[in-house]
Formats: structure tokens, sequence, C-alpha cells
């Protein structure tokens, strides 16, 4: 009796895979603008420290954080259906992928939401006086 | 003008590997690589097997691979390509001898996305189901598919895994989707919305250039996901 594969689907995962591509693009964008080594005064982390204490910054790099996640991630998940054939094995990876994005998800939130963080501003303040 | 064909050769009965064959013949200048096939077979090793019927490129028996190109050997004219020329069958198709594969799984893909029309309607009594010139228009690069399995044996994720339906008969699934007297989606649906139906294409287009008809079975395929996704939204 072959697999027909019923009522798995994908629909959902490859419309959410364009829908996250879309999205991408422009934050992409802003966040390597602004938080990668590009502009000519470096990047101070007391710049980065003052943007990312602003929550319109915040949400924005959250929805970067959650977004990226899940396109990667997802499209690991299609890699994997394609080249994993037993299914243990592929339950398996299917297991891994989704524990990665929990973990990954959880270090980023904690990352965003906390910074900067109060005793790292308090001893870039201490530093700052002579 | 002489050519030189290099053959696959394989009989399961008594091969333990498959092999080439090399003829060298005398063809003429308008030759199709089936005439060639056929001067080989007729003249010189009547053993070499291949499927063929209509010599019109209608029939879509012929489909086997030349010089790593899928195509239809009565469409194929020997004069298009240079130096040696290499026929071999179908890929990741079973072989049942030499050229001549076995497409159940082919015809089976194809069944499941029940390529008939679906209409609950019950058709007037007095004139046939018409649909308007603009509506038959929609199915054109859908229609003429003669089934000869180019595409779908050109498609890497159904050399992966011929539970994907592939092109073809994904196509076809599209042809009576398009169809404006067609209510068939739902039934349709558990074929084409499972995890070996649209949404396992990766576009990559293999088919496109597979197809001796010139269809776009890629184009089709988007065209039933932009389908399935509205109707869920």
């Amino acid at each position: 009796m072959r697999d027909r594969g019923i009522g798995s689907g994908g629909a959902l995962a490859w419309f959410f895979q364009r829908l996250t591509g879309i999205l991408l693009v422009p934050i992409v964008l802003v966040h390597l603008l602004t938080m990668h080594n590009w502009t000519a005064h470096g990047l101070p982390w007391a710049e980065v420290a003052a943007r990312l204490s602003n929550p319109y910054w915040k949400v924005l790099e959250l929805t970067f954080l959650v977004v990226a996640l899940y396109h990667g991630l997802n499209g690991l998940y299609a890699v994997l259906q394609d080249y994993v054939r037993r299914p243990g094995w592929r339950l398996t990876c299917y297991s891994l992928v989704t524990l990665a994005g929990l973990v990954l998800l959880a270090f980023g939130v904690v990352t965003v939401v906390g910074f900067p963080r109060a005793e790292l501003l308090q001893s870039v303040a201490q530093s700052a006086t002579p | 003008m002489q050519r030189t064909f290099r053959i696959f050769r394989f009989n399961p009965a008594e091969d333990q590997e498959p092999r080439y064959e090399t003829f060298t013949i005398e063809v003429q200048e308008s030759w199709t690589i089936l005439d060639a096939l056929n001067e080989i077979k007729w003249r010189h090793d009547g053993t070499l097997t291949y499927r063929r019927s209509c010599r019109h490129g209608i029939c879509g028996s012929c489909a086997m691979m030349i010089n790593g190109v899928n195509d239809l050997a009565c469409e194929k004219q020997v004069a298009q390509i240079r130096g040696t020329i290499t026929i071999e069958p179908l890929k990741s198709f079973p072989i049942v001898r030499d050229l001549l594969v076995d497409q159940e799984r082919f015809f089976e893909n194809l069944r499941l996305v029940k390529p008939w029309l679906i209409a609950r309607t019950p058709p007037p009594t007095d004139k046939e189901r018409l649909q308007s010139p603009e509506a038959r228009k929609l199915l054109d690069g859908t229609w003429q598919c003669i089934l000869c399995g180019a595409c779908t044996s050109s498609c890497p994720v159904f050399w992966d895994n011929d539970n994907f339906l592939g092109p073809a008969a994904l196509l076809k699934a599209f042809r009576y989707v398009a169809d404006s007297r067609d209510e068939g989606l739902d039934a349709r649906l558990e074929a084409l919305d499972s995890k070996y139906g649209v949404w396992r294409c990766h576009t990559v287009f293999n088919c496109v250039e597979a197809c001796p008809k010139a269809l776009n079975p890629t184009d089709g395929i988007v065209q039933l996901r932009r389908r399935l996704i509205s109707e869920k939204l």
C-alpha cells in the first residue's frame, strides 16, 4: 500500500514561507544597516543600547527573530522532508529542528527584551566617569 | 551520411548490469531518432526494445532520453544533434528492457487526481455543457499534454520520491480545476493538498524544459497552489 501523505498538506507551511520571505527583505536590510559594523564610526555599544531601549526597535528586532527563525527552520524542515527517507530518522530530525527553534527563540527573546541589561549600563557609566 | 548511436541496453532476465551498445548506420538527412531506432531494429539488431506507436508526436509512446534530454524520439531530428547520439530510457521508471520502461506509477499518480470532468450540476437537456470562448481559452497549454512522461521523469522531486504526483498529473489536475464546467476541486483536494501534491514541487522547471509539447507544468502547479490558498483563506 503506497503512502499517499493524505492530510499532512503543507499549504500553510508553503504560504507562511512566502509571507515571511517577503517580510524578511525590508527587515534584514534595516537590521544589516543598523546592527552591523558598516558605518564610518563603527558600532558603539552606547548607540545600540540607546536604540534597543526604544520599544519600537525592540518590536522590530523581535519580529526579525520570529520571522527569520520560522523561515529558516521551515525551509530546513522541507529539506529534511525530501532527504531523510526513514520515518524514524525523519521524526528525530523534525524534533531536533523544533527543539533548536524553541531554544534559539528563548535566547533571542531574552537577549532583545532584556537588552541593555542594567548592570552592563552601570558598568559602562562607571568606566565613562574618570 | 553515417551517424553513430550509443544505445542503453539492459535485459533484466539475462544481464547483471546495463551496458551501452554502439551502432554506426547510414541515415538520411530528414530522419528522426525514431527512424534511426527502427533502422537499427529492422536491419541490425532485432532484439533492441523500445516503445513507439504513432510516429507523429501525439501518442506519447516514444519519450526517451536523447543526449541527456528527455524528448520524443519521433520528433527529435537526427540532424539537430552533432556527434554521437546517446539514447537512454526515461529516468526513474523501472526498466522493462532496453529503452522500454514501466510507467505504471506515472499512470497511478495520474488517476489519483481524478483526470476527468466532475460536475454535480445536471447537464442541460437541450444542449451540451457549453463554455464561453474566453473560459475555453484559459485551458490552452493544459489539454495538449500527451502523457508521454518526459516531464515527470525529468523531475528531481520525483526521482527522489515517486509518491510525488509529478508535473504531468498536476498539470492534468489543473486542466480540470481550471475548467469553467468542473466542480471537482473538493474531490481532488485529497491528492492535490497532500504531502505529495502541489506543495512538494520545488519549482526546478526541469519539466518545462523537458516537455516536447512546450507546455508549462510548473505554471499549472503554481496556479493550483494559488487556487488552494485562496480556498483556504
